[in-house]
């Protein structure tokens, strides 16, 4: 039993030395482990939040800017950035709300007057 | 192999110190990402914390600056436009409370600090008025992590509880000279204690 095993190792190493492996399958499969381990614990790792709230201050910030924008009669502030679209969605939806509240008379339907900047026209 | 009385290939051997090294690794780097997680939620806390706060404090209706129609009835509520609090000498004395305004109205949970000024520079006057809203000073140097924050508003030149006329916002909006709206900002700080 044990020449048997003897040559059973003897015959892998020979057959390692003719396929030309330097490591064991073993070793490749240390190896094998070790790279898929690190893939798992890169895809574990959570981001942090600072990208997210550097996105969402950016976007108050133009949106406070729009809404004073709107107060102060200057829709010339409301200038293209690339939080454009929120802040002319700010800028409306506080016009809208205006041209709303303005009309209490419940018998009638709210007459909205015609913006340009928000209308497009 | 058998010859020289080994039990395991010296690949084997090889391999297994690589492991041994690389369990290690990851055990160490494991460490500092539980650190950094920790750390992380703490200030995502913090950050979610003030964020909501300075939000309640520009919508809040109970805060902000009504519109009044004609007939003095309030028909909406202007975000991010304050009532200008200021004495019949219009002075802006520094440190005056700011009505309805508490840590529990901006959603600060016990644990938590805060702090409210508001600065502008009126014309004419040209003072800068310190409004408090929180209870608390602001954060002396021991608070190391402080969340912080400006908001960009409109103080309304209007007492306490009188609404902004809609003369006088048509006046504004419409990009008149003679606008009661000033521009002003609010600065708010949020800390752990």
């Amino acid at each position: 039993m044990r020449a048997e095993r003897g040559n059973f190792e003897f015959a892998g190493v020979e057959r390692m030395k003719q396929t030309g492996l330097i490591f064991s399958i073993d070793a490749l499969f240390a190896i094998f482990v070790i790279i898929a381990a690190s893939i798992a614990f890169l895809f574990l790792v959570q981001k942090t939040d600072s990208e997210l709230f550097e996105v969402q201050m950016q976007r108050i910030t133009a949106d406070d800017n729009a809404m004073v924008s709107f107060y102060l009669g200057k829709e010339s502030n409301v200038i293209p950035d690339v939080f454009l679209s929120s802040k002319n969605t700010a800028y409306c939806a506080r016009n809208f709300q205006y041209q709303k509240a303005i009309n209490t008379d419940k018998l009638m339907p709210p007459v909205i007057t015609s913006n340009d900047f928000c209308e497009g026209s | 192999m058998n010859n020289k009385g080994q039990l395991f290939s010296l690949d084997l051997i090889i391999a297994i110190a690589i492991v041994i090294f690389a369990i290690g690794l990851l055990y160490r780097q494991a460490e500092l990402f539980q650190y950094f997680s920790k750390d992380s939620d703490l200030q995502s806390e913090l950050y979610r914390i003030g964020l909501n706060a300075s939000n309640q404090l520009v919508s809040n209706p109970a805060i902000v600056c009504q519109l009044d129609d004609s007939a003095g009835n309030t028909i909406d509520f202007l975000p991010n436009c304050f009532p200008q609090v200021i004495n019949p000498a219009g002075m802006c004395p520094p440190g005056q409370q700011m009505n309805g305004v508490t840590m529990e109205s901006l959603g600060i949970p016990e644990g938590y600090g805060c702090y409210v000024e508001i600065q502008a520079g009126f014309s004419g006057a040209g003072k800068h008025c310190g409004v408090k809203v929180c209870d608390n000073q602001s954060p002396d140097s021991t608070v190391k992590n402080v969340f912080s924050i400006e908001r960009r508003i409109i103080l309304s030149k209007t007492w306490m509880g009188s609404g902004v006329s809609k003369k006088d916002f048509d006046d504004c909006i419409s990009g008149s000279s003679s606008c009661v709206l000033k521009e002003a900002t609010l600065s708010l700080q949020v800390w752990k204690e």
